[in-house]
């Protein structure tokens, strides 16, 4: 059980997570925008295709993970991740000409090919300005599906069952030369979905009923509120995660070597599996005890002279490849990040003042989401938030009556 | 509200806040009432230590103290499965008469929070710590008074109980009649006693609403 003052960092960290996400108009209206440029694609036929185009979404916004980028020490806009599935077997194509058939199909309308950047090495990036100066960016990514012989390879490895049927062949161009490489993002995100729902048999009704509360205008009653709203722990964790690397690797030398979020996103799933928790700070703490362990609980494993983080739907794909380069750089600012987590959890932890939170959080987290968070908290628990009370002694002396609940 | 009733309020709300630390007095209206802020107690039972914190509100009917505060925990510490009402987020302290019983014994403020509000907290850090609840609990709804009225007149005939719920209902108490728990004895010689002491606490309405919420378990 957590104690008042690890209870209010959990809030704490709960309100910086929803600070840290998208917002629900903003999110409604990214929905928008990438459904639009999915029906754009799905809605022709090309050449030697059988079958419908697929367009679906992908990254943190289909894993309810995002966390408003930094870009240049500021708040930036969203990066919204939709593959462009095409249905032509990998024999009758190529590289070039699938990463083509999505992009002249994009450039096709006037709008789209104004806002289009110039092409990616995977992608096709879209550029959307909004109204109210918070943009989108769309990275289209072109895929078909992988042929039948990795699917059967991939099933021969240890994967979740059936991952490997949504395994896609996607393009990558170097210099001026388009080859394939292999992915998975759907198989991942389901990965990650089996999961997350582990918790929430334990939180669903309480995590509805704070909803209730704190937004009477939107939501009367628990059954009103969407299972989408619903945000795990693991979920809250990763979002914190992110935005604290971020924030810590902005403007360092070590900048471009920082954790990527795949790595963040895997280990901590792959720590909530065995242990799931039902707060934030738990979450957090306990990824902390597992990479601490001599053999960093099984996370990321360190043979011969290389560094292995096991993509979880492709075990030959490995996510921590480059760790080893320039000296162990890259594993080294891993560890590094988590020092300064370590570190900077244990800071919150021993905040007895809201006037001195006022100063941590936003050298943490930021200013904007800094603010918006703590004072979410002030007002929900009043100007005693993180204050050490002397406990009254109470002396009980008959047998108290026992607790009872109405229906 | 009278203005005798927000005095004697505002008196007891004063030894309160002179105890306890963490807890502020305030109005939020006209004669609405509220004790809110952190609780932090170090319970003792039969030798078992509990220290703990917890962020409250305590909300002051007008018609304190004939009606009970009630007390929402704040901090979201305590799951809302865990002995809550749904409608409004209160804590169910105890079976309503069971509570009513417990203030009688103590009316004011400060006995609400340490004779009501400390247990509950003190059980359910307990349960949290050591996997057990030292104060038990009772089932919901109807079940629950049901075990409430079971202990209380010390007899576990569903039979006798709703014969002397049924009494409490209507006021209809011949204290010369003989006691419906057959003892042989006169009701007020034998759980008329008991009776007398309800009657005072609940009005007939919300006996026989216990009534026939038992009844329909049959």
């Amino acid at each position: 059980m957590l104690t008042r003052q690890e209870n209010h960092v959990d809030h704490l960290l709960r309100n910086l997570a929803e600070e840290l996400d998208i917002p629900l108009s903003k999110y409604d209206q990214a929905v928008n925008r990438y459904q639009s440029v999915g029906s754009h694609i799905e809605r022709v036929y090309y050449p030697s295709a059988s079958g419908e185009s697929l367009c679906y979404c992908q990254g943190s916004f289909r894993l309810g993970t995002v966390v408003r980028p930094i870009k240049e020490g500021k708040e930036s806009d969203y990066d919204i991740d939709l593959v462009a599935q095409l249905p032509i077997a990998k024999n009758k194509t190529s590289p070039g000409e699938v990463k083509h058939l999505v992009g002249n199909r994009l450039k096709v309308d006037a709008r789209y090919n104004r806002m289009l950047k110039e092409e990616g090495k995977r992608c096709w990036t879209i550029e959307y300005a909004e109204e109210d100066g918070i943009g989108f960016h769309l990275d289209v990514l072109p895929a078909i599906s992988e042929v039948i012989d990795i699917q059967r390879h991939l099933r021969s490895l240890p994967i979740p069952a059936d991952a490997e049927k949504y395994a896609i062949a996607i393009t990558h161009k170097d210099e001026s030369m388009y080859d394939w490489r292999s992915s998975n993002p759907a198989g991942y995100a389901e990965w990650f979905e089996a999961i997350n729902r582990k918790i929430l048999p334990q939180i669903d009704y309480n995590e509805r009923s704070i909803l209730v509360e704190k937004h009477p205008e939107i939501y009367a009653r628990v059954e009103d509120v969407p299972p989408m709203m619903v945000k795990t722990p693991l979920q809250r964790a990763i979002q914190i995660f992110k935005r604290h690397r971020d924030i810590r690797f902005a403007n360092s030398k070590w900048e471009k070597d920082k954790p990527i979020s795949m790595i963040i996103t895997t280990i901590t799933t792959r720590s909530f599996s065995g242990k799931p928790a039902s707060t934030v700070l738990e979450t957090i703490r306990d990824l902390i005890t597992d990479l601490r362990q001599s053999s960093y609980g099984g996370l990321i494993t360190k043979n011969g002279g290389g560094w292995y983080i096991p993509n979880p739907v492709n075990p030959e794909e490995n996510f921590a490849d480059k760790w080893h380069e320039d000296g162990d750089k890259k594993a080294r600012a891993f560890f590094m990040w988590l020092d300064w987590l370590e570190q900077d959890i244990e800071q919150l932890l021993h905040v007895h003042d809201l006037g001195k939170a006022r100063v941590l959080v936003p050298a943490l987290f930021g200013d904007r989401v800094a603010s918006g968070a703590l004072n979410k908290l002030e007002s929900r628990f009043g100007g005693s938030v993180f204050k050490q009370i002397a406990h009254q002694r109470v002396q009980i002396n008959h047998k108290p009556e026992s607790p009872w609940q109405r229906g | 509200m009278d203005k005798k009733n927000a005095e004697l309020i505002k008196e007891q709300a004063i030894l309160v806040t002179n105890k306890y630390d963490g807890l502020e007095f305030c109005e939020i209206g006209d004669g609405l009432f509220l004790i809110k802020g952190v609780l932090a107690f170090e319970g003792d039972y039969e030798g078992m230590v509990i220290t703990d914190a917890f962020d409250i509100e305590i909300q002051i009917p007008p018609r304190y103290p004939d009606t009970l505060p009630v007390v929402k925990e704040t901090g979201y510490r305590i799951p809302r499965e865990f002995h809550t009402n749904p409608e409004d987020n209160t804590l169910c302290l105890a079976a309503p008469l069971a509570a009513k019983l417990q203030f009688a014994l103590d009316r004011t403020l400060l006995g609400f929070i340490e004779h009501l509000v400390i247990p509950f907290l003190f059980n359910y850090v307990h349960l949290q710590k050591n996997g057990v609840l030292p104060f038990g609990e009772r089932s919901h709804g109807a079940k629950g008074i049901l075990e409430f009225y079971s202990e209380f007149f010390q007899c576990p005939d569903l039979g006798v109980i709703l014969k002397l719920l049924k009494i409490l209902g209507t006021h209809e108490y011949l204290g010369f009649e003989k006691c419906p728990c057959k003892s042989g004895k006169n009701l007020r010689n034998c759980h008329g006693r008991q009776l007398l002491k309800c009657m005072q606490l609940q009005s007939t309405q919300d006996f026989m609403v216990e009534y026939w919420g038992i009844l329909r378990l049959l």
